[in-house]
């Protein structure tokens, strides 16, 4: 695609000004430390306590850092191996991501995914809107915008060919949503731009015993994306979005009909549908309705950019093909929600689901509710998903793999401002040969790579105020899996939390996983490996900062290793339920890894308040437990 | 991002996309004809076996297969062990099933076939699944697997299950390795064997620098001081 978005509006060149470089540099040092309301994640107080906690067992920090990185993929995060040997950089990684994703600073959000996928940004930061630019300008400055953000994305995907994409693109989505049992999947992912015999590919690669050709070739595919390019291009063209969008605000006279200026689809204040691919949708009110390709970018079939601006209404984004309104395949997608009660439906993808590109949605207010099969709801393949919501009560309803999501060299940060929100997760596909009866859920800052070949990517979800709920089932709530880290963070309200296995603060095979909650009386409850846990050279936390809380689970739970992984649980304040129904697998305990012959390390501190453990653990105890963990609690 | 010249070498020695193609609707046909005519071949039975179960058919389709070889004991073990080098998972979780479920003579008689496999990954399952069965007889074949880093703690802990004092003086060098787990391998495996001459070679290790070592060394130094005379 060139130029054809473009005809007439002609070249505006963004001008960085010095007064908003000084502003930028000031609002990213602030950002260095904590923000105002939020500790650390790990406190000093919480730090030296935990100190003590080894000394009770004859250990140091030193041994935090006992040998985890046994793995060899060929593509892996440099950040996400090392916190592996050391593992206190996973809670200052989450203060980090906090501070940044907290207040809504789009630069700083660019940075940080780019930091956190090890790449640099090399086009300047634009100056943010003025406010108040004529329609003139602001359009000329957003064509502008897009114009750049197409020559990155140009140059982001310039060594690969058009097979190679469509190959990628093939495979990930004949196997996410199960191409090879699914007739009616084999017919809708041709929408995406892919042939027939491309997905039956797909498929049969799939069906090799060895997975190490077609893995290679999916990698070798993507090691070719200059990902800092990638990421250029969407910071480029979110910008110029906001501008587009500070131009909007100063029209008075839409139009009477839906009417196309150049590239730029201008709607009215009533109730309009969009059905089809423009690089712009502008539209000033009523209740709309997005669906088709409106608001998809697919670089497959030349849309390298989609954006849409909606100012106000009850609208609905509906994605009835495989990729809806806010998914970014080989491109790069912008939308942007004023006011209104919202519905977000997607068949398929959609709602800041990023593969081999960037996605950004914003929904300033209004309770909405985001509905989805996969891949959906601030999810990145290599790429960047970002999903922000501000006020209301909102519902997040996913199959899987959404909710902050990254895979394999990708960013997934979902952050909800306010609101009495609940997150679900799972319902969609069964968890064959380990739970036939439930279902996979990998949500809600799951991070997973591809083992053994490669590492996955960093996945935050993030909800700053309310009493929220989240449900899932397998894989869920602050949890990772081979060479990638997965957060959950919640900063305040009395929350719930509910889910069967691995997850709540849970590394899995050499990962990291983390559960911060900042305070209000919480409830966790769940099944297998929940609640501050590891297994196998993993990492897992769940940091606690207030209210009274209750834990429930099963077994291999609040502050469990096994198998030579390093689980912990701290709970900072407030009086405080740990029931564990296998008591000698839960709770402060580690074990000797079956045929490996040696222990894990796993704490559960509870350093305020009246607590209860059901495996007999009492207040002010420090009870060594085998192999090789420790219950610590201070005294009321 | 790192990606290491060996995967960078491995994509140039990629198979062609025809082959690949190839191969995949051959096993395909697998899939759609099921035992639907004579006994399956041996590339069928691996090929349900290995398969992710989500459905009912692939479901029954497993169980028939791991059912047929099973009943073919150590002839189908050594079809698995033909694939453990693939980066499987569950030709190796199904191999390592047969293995503690056979017949100790039956599973040694295949696996010591492969203790010089050419592919390191195979040599490293056959040495450590042989250490499941008190198999001593085979040590003089596993004691060059020490040599080689990807099979030395497979090659460790197996001597140790199997008590051999031979051992003692090619294992005591990796109490000093700079890999925490071969340190922890060769404590453990000087544990079994018991001999309480390796007590002093043991007791550094009581201020290694990880819990992992340490404790695997007192656990060892508390059994041998136990047993001497």
């Amino acid at each position: 695609m060139s130029g054809a978005f473009f005809p007439s509006l002609g070249k505006k060149s963004v001008v960085v000004s010095k007064a908003w470089k000084i502003l930028l540099a000031s609002s990213l040092l602030a950002m260095t430390a904590p923000a105002e309301n939020l500790r650390p994640i790990l406190g000093t107080h919480e730090q030296a306590r935990l100190e003590d906690a080894l000394r009770g067992m004859e250990m140091t920090g030193v041994d935090l850092g006992f040998g985890k990185d046994y793995g060899k993929p060929q593509v892996v995060l440099q950040r996400a191996r090392r916190l592996l040997s050391e593992p206190l950089g996973l809670p200052a990684m989450a203060d980090e991501i906090l501070a940044t994703f907290q207040p809504n600073c789009p630069p700083a959000v660019w940075l940080e995914s780019a930091s956190l996928l090890e790449v640099k940004l090399t086009e300047p930061a634009a100056a943010p809107p003025a406010g108040a630019s004529s329609l003139t300008n602001g359009l000329a400055s957003f064509l502008s915008g897009a114009r750049r953000a197409e020559q990155r994305l140009t140059q982001a995907f310039g060594s690969l060919t058009g097979d190679e994409k469509r190959y990628v693109a093939a495979a990930f989505f004949a196997g996410t949503f199960n191409a090879e049992d699914k007739a009616d999947v084999r017919v809708d992912l041709l929408s995406v731009g892919v042939s027939t015999s491309e997905i039956q590919r797909a498929i049969m690669e799939s069906l090799d015993i060895d997975p190490g050709p077609a893995s290679s070739n999916f990698l070798a595919v993507l090691g070719k994306v200059d990902i800092a390019a990638l990421l250029d291009a969407g910071r480029v063209f979110q910008q110029a979005v906001y501008e587009a969008r500070e131009a909007a605000k100063s029209v008075h006279d839409w139009p009477e009909k839906p009417t196309r200026v150049d590239s730029i689809l201008f709607g009215t204040r009533g109730d309009d549908v969009y059905t089809n691919a423009e690089l712009l949708i502008l539209d000033p009110g009523g209740d709309d309705t997005y669906c088709g390709d409106a608001g998809s970018a697919n670089g497959l079939q030349g849309r390298l950019l989609a954006a849409i601006v909606d100012l106000a209404g009850n609208d609905r984004y509906i994605g009835d093909r495989v990729l809806g309104p806010g998914s970014a395949v080989f491109g790069a997608a912008v939308l942007l929600d004023g006011a209104g009660d919202d519905l977000y439906r997607a068949k398929y993808t959609g709602q800041a689901s990023a593969f081999f590109g960037a996605s950004w949605l914003e929904d300033l207010t209004g309770s909405d509710v985001y509905r989805a099969q996969a891949h959906s709801q601030a999810a990145g393949y290599a790429g960047f998903g970002y999903l922000r919501d501000g006020a209301g009560n909102d519902v997040y309803d996913v199959g899987f793999a959404g909710q902050a999501y990254a895979g394999v060299m990708g960013v997934g940060v979902l952050v909800d401002e306010a609101g009495n929100d609940r997150y679900l997760a799972g319902g969609v596909e069964h968890d064959y040969e380990r739970n036939d009866d439930r279902y996979v859920s990998m949500a809600q800052g799951l991070a997973i790579g591809m083992r053994p070949y490669a590492g996955g990517g960093v996945a935050a979800l993030i909800d700053l105020e309310g009493n929220d709920t989240y449900t899932a089932d397998v894989f869920g709530q602050g949890v990772s899996y081979w060479y990638s880290v997965g957060m959950l963070l919640d900063v305040a309200g009395d929350d719930t939390y509910s889910m069967y296995q691995y997850g709540q603060g849970s590394g899995i095979h050499l990962s990291s996983g983390l559960l911060a909650d900042g305070g209000g009386k919480d409830v966790y409850t769940g099944g297998v490996l929940v609640q501050g846990n590891a297994h196998d050279y993993g990492v897992g936390m769940l940091f606690e900062q207030g209210g009274d809380d209750t834990y429930t689970a099963n077994q291999h739970a609040q502050g469990r290793a096994i198998n030579n992984a390093l689980g912990i649980l701290v709970d900072s304040a407030g009086d405080d339920s740990y029931f564990g129904r296998q008591t000698d697998e839960c709770q402060g305990i580690g074990n000797d890894a079956g045929e490996r012959e040696y222990g894990s390390l796993a704490v559960l501190m509870d350093l305020a308040g009246r607590d209860v453990y059901s495996c007999g653990a009492t207040n002010g105890c420090r009870m060594t437990r085998p192999d090789f963990g420790i219950i610590y609690d201070d005294q009321p | 991002m790192t990606i290491s010249p060996d995967f960078v070498a491995a994509k140039r020695r990629k198979r062609t996309q025809g082959r690949n193609v190839s191969l995949c609707v051959f096993l395909s046909l697998f899939a759609a004809n099921v035992f639907s005519g004579g006994p399956p071949s041996d590339d069928e039975l691996i090929f349900n076996l290995q398969r992710y179960g989500n459905t009912p058919e692939k479901r029954e389709a497993k169980a028939r297969s791991r059912e047929i070889l099973v009943r073919r004991g150590p002839d189908a073990l050594r079809l698995l062990m033909g694939r453990v080098h693939l980066e499987n998972v569950m030709i190796s979780v199904e191999a390592e099933n047969m293995v503690r479920t056979m017949d100790t003579q039956e599973v040694a008689s295949v696996l010591s076939g492969f203790l010089a496999d050419a592919h390191p990954r195979t040599r490293k399952l056959a040495a450590y699944w042989l250490g499941f069965h008190d198999t001593p007889e085979y040590a003089a074949r596993v004691y060059p697997l020490l040599e080689d880093d990807e099979t030395a703690g497979a090659a460790i802990r197996t001597l140790g299950k199997w008590r051999d004092r031979d051992a003692i003086p090619k294992i005591v060098p990796f109490l000093s390795h700079e890999k925490e787990v071969r340190r922890i391998a060769a404590v453990n495996a000087l544990r079994d064997i018991g001999d309480a001459s390796a007590i002093p070679e043991l007791e550094p290790l009581l201020d290694d620098r990880y819990f992992t070592v340490r404790k695997a060394a007192e656990r060892a130094l508390a059994k041998l001081r136990e047993s001497r005379p």
